[in-house]
C-alpha cells in the first residue's frame, strides 16, 4: 500500500510545482471499432462456424495539463457487451477463453502520468511516473494497436495488462528505463477492476515488470523486458508465479513513397518453478502505399492445454490444482489486406480488409490431449471480413504512458482547450 | 578445535600477563617436572614442580598457587611452599573433554609458570547405532546406506582407533569388511550386502567394553505387477476415479479430447471370473463436466459421487439394490461455487452415513452432508467448514471419527467429528490442528493402522505440477502419533513423476499409490519409516506403456489390484509376485 500511496503523493508534490506555468487543459477525444464477419475451420469439434461482431470497440479520453507535464490515459473498451462469449480466433486462449479471444473489462486504462517531472534539474533526462489501471511496462504494442485485426496466439506472454500499475520510467537520449510494480491477477470477467488486497496479504505490488527501449535510429525500436507476475490466474493468489521474457525489434517509418511497419519478437514464460514453459516467436509488417495496406503475420506459439468446461471455449476458471492437459504450438500465417480511406476531413479514418489465418496444431510433447482429435484435423483456416473505424486515432500505440510518451501533447493531431 | 584455539588464547593471555609482572626479571617460577603430558581423560597426571629462583638463585619459603586454567579438572594442593632448594609441586587430575588442559603455578612477585597437558579420550564405554538403521533393499543387493556406529568413552568423548567387530546375528548376507576401525569422531561403518533370502535381518557391531548394537535391516524380493484384465476400454473420456465392492467396479470419467463428449458417465464394471473387469452398465448425469470422485458405502448399500463442471455438478447417492445395480435416490446441487465438488468420501459416524466432501471455489469448504434420507431423496448439509481459498480441499480421509483435510498449499487440517477426543462432530467438526507443510500441493492421504495396532502414519500426496504427459510431486511420510504437531518422517520420489491416489493394503503393510505418468507403485510400509522410502520400492508398473500411461486411482480387491488409467482405461493387475 506504501507504494502506490507513496508515488501518488510525490506524483502530486512535483506537479503542484510544475503547474506554476498554468497552461490550459488540452483533450482529445477517440474512437475505434470493428464490424466484421469471421469464419473458423476448425472450431472444437472439427465443425466450421462463422460470426458478425463489433470488436475492439473503444472510446478514448486523452487529457494533458501543466504543460502536458500531467497526462490522463483513459479508455473505455465495450467488448463486455458487443463479444461477452469472446471473438472467434484459433489458437487464442486467456482469461478462461480458449479459440476465442476474451473480452477486455470496460475500463481498459485509466491511467495519470507525470511527465518530465523534473524538468531541467535531471538535464536532458525525462522522468516519469505513472498510476492508474492499465498496461504494465513490458513486452510489445497491445495488438489492438498493430495492423492485423486477429490478435496473437502469444497476447498472454507478450502484454500484460489492465493491472492496477505504479512505474516509473526515464528517458536519457536515446534509451528509456521503466519499472513497475502492480497486481498479478488477471481479469475475470468485463466488469471486475484489480485486486488490490485479498484478505490480510496485498496483491498490489506482489508482481514485477522491467522494460528497456532502445532508439538507436530514427523509427527504429528495440525492446527487452522481464517480469515476475504472481499467480495470474487464480484471483485469490494461490497459483503459481510466471516468470517473463520478452524482446523485440520494431520498425515504423517511410521507405520510398509508402509507410512500412515491421515488428520481431521472442517471448518466454516460465510458470511453476520451471515445470511449465512456453515459447514464442512471431513477425509482423505491414506496407502502406496511398489507400492499400497489405500486412502479414508469422507466429509460433506455445499455449497451455487446460480442462475445458461444458461450453469447449472455456476453461475451468480458477484451475483446481497446477496441472494442464498439454502443451500445443500454433503456427499461423496471417495475411491481411485493407484498403484505407479518410472523411470528415480526415478525422475519420475507415479501412475495409479482409484477413485470412491459416496454419497447424501440434503437441510439443505427447499428452493427454490430443489436438487432431479435438479439433478433427491439424490444420487451421480462419477468414475475417469487416472494417476498421477509427475517429482521431491516427498512430496511436496504446499502453504507452510517461516516459514512453513522444515529446508532444496527448495523443497527435487535434486537441481542444477546454 | 575450539577447545584448542581457546587453550591457546589463555596460554598467550597468561604468559602476557607474566611479562608484564614488574620482578619477572630477577624472579620466576619456572617448570621442573612434568611437563607435556598426555593422558586420559579424568585420570591423575604424574606431579608437577617448579622452582623459584630470583637473581640470587632458588628461594625457599615461597607459596606458589596452583589453578587450572583451560580444560576442567583439578590440581591439589591448592597452594604449597617451595623447599629449601626452591621447589614446589602440585598433582593435576585432567577433566572430563578431550582437549588441552593447562595449569598455570604462580607466586607473588614472581613470573608464573604454565603446564600444558592433552587429555585424550578414555576407553571406549558405549557403542551407538548411527546410520543404516531400519534399510530396506533388495535381496543380493547391498544395502542403500552403509552401517555406522559412533564410540563413546565414559564421558561421552568419541574414541578413535577402537576396533569395531560386525556380525551377521540372522537372515544371512555377507558384511564387508567385518572389522573395522572407528575414526577421529569415534565413528565407523561397514557396507551389508543381503543374500537370496528375503525377510528380516540382524546386523551386530560389537566394541571390547563398550557392548554391541544391532541393527535391523529387511531384504525384499523385487516383484512385479502382472496385467490380468483390461486395458484400452474406455473411449473418448478419461478414466478417473475407481471403487470396487462386491464384484463390481465403478469408474469415473473426465472429458478427453473429444469436443462435446463429457466426463458425466459413471461405467459400471463387472468381474467376471478371476476378477477381469467387463463394463456391465453406466450412469449418465447431466449438465456435469466429470464425475471427480466415486465411493461404495462399506455396507455395500449405497454408491455416491461427486461431479464439477457444470451446472449440475453437487453430490449424487444411488442405491445399491444389488450389487452393480444403482437405483437413483437423491442429489445436491452445489450452489454457489463456479466448479463443484471436487471429492467426497463415505463414512459412517455414530450409525449415520456421511459424506465428506470438498467444496471448489467459491466459497471453499468441508462439506458434510447427512446421507440418513437420501432413500427419501434428501440430502442434508450437516456443516460446512470454511477453508481458505488457497485452491481449496483436494480429499479427505475419514477413520475412527477424525477426518484428515487435505487443503493444498493450506496443507493438513485434522477434525474431531465424532471420536469423542475433542468433543466434535458431524454437525460441529472440533479442529485438532492445522500444519502448512509436506511440500504443499496437499492433495490425498491415508491414515494407516498396521497389524501391531501401531496408528503412526499418515502417508500424504503431494499432487505437483503435470502437463498432461510429466508429472511432478512426492509421497509424505507424517508421524501422527500426535495429532496436535504432526511430524513429517519420511518420503518417496519417483523421478519425472508425480503421485495422485493411494489405497492400502494394511494386513500386508504395502501401500499402492497411482503415480500417474509413473503408473502404479507398491512400497513396503512395515517397521519404523525415516528418510526416502526409496528402498522399499516392491514393484511398479506403467500399464498403458511410457506414452499412454497417467494412472489416477488404484485399489485392491479380492487379491487384485484395480488401477483407472486416464490414456489407456480400467486395468485388473497382480499384487505384486
Amino acid at each position: 500500500m506504501i507504494r502506490p500511496v507513496a508515488t501518488g503523493v510525490v506524483l502530486a508534490l512535483v506537479l503542484t510545482q510544475q503547474a506554476e506555468a498554468q497552461s490550459p487543459v488540452t483533450a482529445h477525444l477517440a474512437a475505434q471499432l470493428i464490424p466484421l464477419y469471421t469464419s473458423v475451420d476448425p472450431i472444437p469439434g472439427g465443425e466450421t462456424l462463422g460470426e458478425l461482431r463489433v470488436v475492439q470497440p473503444l472510446l478514448m479520453l486523452h487529457l494533458g495539463a501543466v504543460d502536458d507535464h500531467l497526462r490522463l490515459t483513459t479508455t473505455l473498451d465495450l467488448e463486455g457487451k458487443t463479444i461477452p462469449d469472446g471473438e472467434l480466433a484459433p489458437g487464442d486462449w486467456g482469461e478462461g477463453y480458449v479459440d476465442r479471444r476474451h473480452p477486455h473489462t470496460y475500463v481498459h486504462e485509466l491511467m495519470l502520468s507525470g511527465v518530465d517531472l523534473l524538468g531541467d534539474l535531471d538535464g536532458a533526462a525525462r522522468v516519469s511516473l505513472s498510476v492508474g489501471k492499465g498496461f504494465v511496462p513490458f513486452g510489445t504494442d497491445d495488438p489492438m494497436s498493430r495492423p492485423p485485426v486477429r490478435y496473437p496466439v502469444n497476447h498472454h506472454f507478450a502484454q500484460i495488462l489492465e493491472r492496477a500499475v505504479a512505474m516509473a520510467g526515464v528517458r536519457v537520449g536515446p534509451v528509456i528505463a521503466e519499472g513497475s510494480f502492480f497486481d498479478g491477477d488477471e481479469p475475470e470477467r468485463p466488469d471486475q477492476w484489480p485486486l488490490i488486497k485479498n484478505d490480510d496479504e496485498w496483491r498490489f505490488g506482489d508482481s514485477w515488470s522491467l522494460r528497456l527501449t532502445l532508439l538507436p535510429v530514427r523509427h527504429v525500436e528495440l525492446q527487452g523486458s522481464r517480469a515476475k507476475v504472481h499467480s495470474p490466474e487464480h484471483r485469490p493468489g494461490a497459483g503459481t508465479d510466471a516468470w517473463k521474457w520478452d524482446v523485440s525489434a520494431r520498425y515504423e517509418g517511410p521507405v520510398g513513397h509508402s509507410r512500412v511497419y515491421g515488428l520481431a519478437e521472442w517471448a518466454k514464460t516460465e510458470e511453476a518453478e520451471g515445470f511449465f514453459v512456453f515459447h514464442s516467436i512471431l513477425a509482423e509488417g505491414a506496407w502502406t502505399v496511398g489507400h492499400h495496406r497489405p500486412y502479414y503475420r508469422f507466429e509460433r506459439t506455445e499455449r497451455p492445454e487446460e480442462t475445458r468446461t461444458l461450453d469447449p471455449f472455456r476453461s475451468l476458471r480458477p484451475h483446481l490444482e497446477n496441472s494442464i492437459l498439454g502443451i500445443t504450438r500454433w503456427t499461423l500465417h496471417t495475411i491481411g489486406y485493407g484498403f484505407g480511406f479518410s472523411l470528415s476531413q480526415g478525422r475519420l479514418d475507415l479501412q475495409p480488409f479482409v484477413e485470412g489465418t491459416f496454419g497447424k496444431v501440434g503437441l510439443v510433447q505427447p499428452g493427454l490431449f490430443d489436438p487432431e482429435l479435438f479439433y478433427g484435423k491439424e490444420s487451421v483456416r480462419s477468414l475475417s471480413v469487416g472494417v476498421r473505424a477509427a475517429w482521431q486515432l491516427h498512430g496511436h500505440r496504446m499502453g504507452r504512458y510517461g516516459a514512453l510518451l513522444d515529446d508532444g501533447p496527448a495523443m497527435t493531431h487535434e486537441h481542444h482547450e477546454m | 578445535m575450539i577447545r584448542r584455539l581457546g587453550a591457546g588464547l589463555v596460554i598467550a593471555v597468561g604468559l602476557a600477563c607474566g611479562s608484564d609482572n614488574p620482578s619477572g626479571a630477577n624472579g620466576s617460577v619456572t617448570p621442573e617436572s612434568g611437563m607435556n603430558q598426555t593422558a586420559a581423560v579424568g585420570t591423575a597426571l604424574q606431579p608437577f614442580s617448579v622452582k623459584v629462583t630470583d637473581g640470587a638463585g632458588p628461594v625457599a619459603g615461597v607459596t606458589v598457587s596452583w589453578s587450572v586454567v583451560v580444560g576442567g579438572g583439578g590440581v591439589a594442593p591448592a597452594t604449597s611452599v617451595t623447599d629449601a632448594g626452591g621447589i614446589a609441586g602440585a598433582t593435576a587430575t585432567l577433566g572430563t573433554v578431550v582437549g588441552s588442559q593447562v595449569v598455570k603455578a604462580t607466586a607473588s612477585g614472581y613470573s608464573p609458570a604454565i603446564f600444558t597437558t592433552l587429555a585424550t579420550a578414555g576407553p571406549a564405554a558405549t557403542i551407538a547405532k548411527d546410520a543404516g538403521d531400519d534399510q530396506f533393499g533388495f535381496t543380493g543387493s547391498a544395502l542403500p546406506e552403509q552401517l555406522q556406529v559412533r564410540v563413546q568413552d565414559q564421558y561421552d568423548n568419541p574414541v578413535p582407533n577402537a576396533s569395531v567387530s560386525w556380525a551377521v546375528a540372522a537372515g544371512g548376507g555377507n558384511l564387508s569388511p567385518t572389522t573395522t576401525t572407528t575414526n577421529v569422531d569415534g565413528r565407523s561403518s561397514t557396507t551389508y550386502a543381503f543374500g537370496t533370502t528375503p525377510g528380516d535381518v540382524s546386523i551386530t557391531a560389537s566394541v571390547a567394553g563398550a557392548g554391541t548394537v544391532t541393527f535391523a535391516a529387511k531384504g525384499i524380493v523385487q516383484r512385479f505387477f502382472t496385467i490380468l484384465a483390461g486395458g484400452n476400454n474406455v473411449h473418448n473420456r478419461s478414466s478417473v476415479d475407481l471403487w470396487v465392492k462386491d464384484g463390481y467396479a465403478y469408474t469415473g470419467t473426465y472429458p478427453g479430447s473429444v469436443p462435446g463428449v463429457f466426463g458425466n458417465v459413471v461405467l459400471i464394471w463387472q468381474l467376471v471370473g478371476s476378477g477381469a473387469p467387463v463394463l456391465y452398465d453406466s450412469i449418465i448425469t447431466p449438465n456435469v463436466g466429470a464425475i471427480s470422485d466415486i465411493q461404495v458405502s462399506d455396507d455395500g448399500g449405497w454408491l455416491a459421487f461427486t461431479t464439477e463442471g457444470g451446472t449440475g455438478s453437487g453430490l449424487y447417492v444411488y442405491q445399491l439394490t444389488s450389487p452393480g445395480v444403482p437405483v437413483f435416490r437423491a442429489k445436491t446441487v452445489v450452489s454457489g461455487s463456479t466448479i463443484g465438488l471436487h471429492t467426497g468420501t463415505l463414512a459412517t459416524i455414530g450409525g449415520t452415513l456421511y459424506d465428506f466432501a470438498a467444496r471448489d471455489p467459491s466459497g471453499c469448504a468441508l462439506e458434510i452432508y447427512d446421507l440418513s434420507q437420501a432413500g427419501s431423496g434428501i440430502i442434508t448439509e450437516a456443516s460446512a467448514t470454511p477453508i481458505p481459498e488457497n485452491y481449496c480441499i483436494h480429499d479427505t480421509f475419514v477413520r475412527d471419527g477424525y477426518v484428515f483435510v487435505f487443503a493444498w498449499d493450506e496443507g493438513l487440517y485434522i477434525f474431531d467429528v465424532g471420536n469423542g477426543s475433542h468433543g466434535g462432530s458431524p454437525t460441529h467438526p472440533v479442529q485438532i490442528s492445522h500444519t502448512k507443510a509436506f511440500g504443499g500441493e496437499t492433495h490425498n492421504g491415508w491414515w494407516f493402522w498396521n497389524p501391531n495396532g501401531e496408528k503412526k502414519y499418515l502417508f500424504i500426496g503431494q499432487e505437483g505440477p503435470s502437463n498432461g504427459g510429466n508429472a511432478s510431486g512426492d509421497i509424505h511420510v507424517v508421524d501422527v502419533s500426535n495429532f496436535a504437531a504432526p511430524v513429517e518422517v519420511g518420503f518417496y520420489h519417483m523421478a519425472n513423476a508425480g503421485t495422485h491416489n493411494f489405497w492400502v493394503d494394511e494386513t500386508n503393510q504395502i501401500l499402492y499409490a497411482a503415480y500417474y505418468n509413473g503408473g502404479v507403485v507398491a512400497l513396503d510400509i512395515s517397521g519404523t519409516i525415516t528418510g526416502s522410502m526409496a528402498s522399499r520400492e516392491l514393484a511398479r508398473i506403467r500399464p498403458g506403456g511410457n506414452s499412454h500411461t497417467f494412472t489416477w486411482g488404484v485399489m485392491l480387491y479380492n487379491g487384485s489390484v484395480y488401477a483407472s488409467d486416464m490414456s489407456s482405461g480400467f486395468y485388473q493387475l497382480s499384487e505384486p509376485h
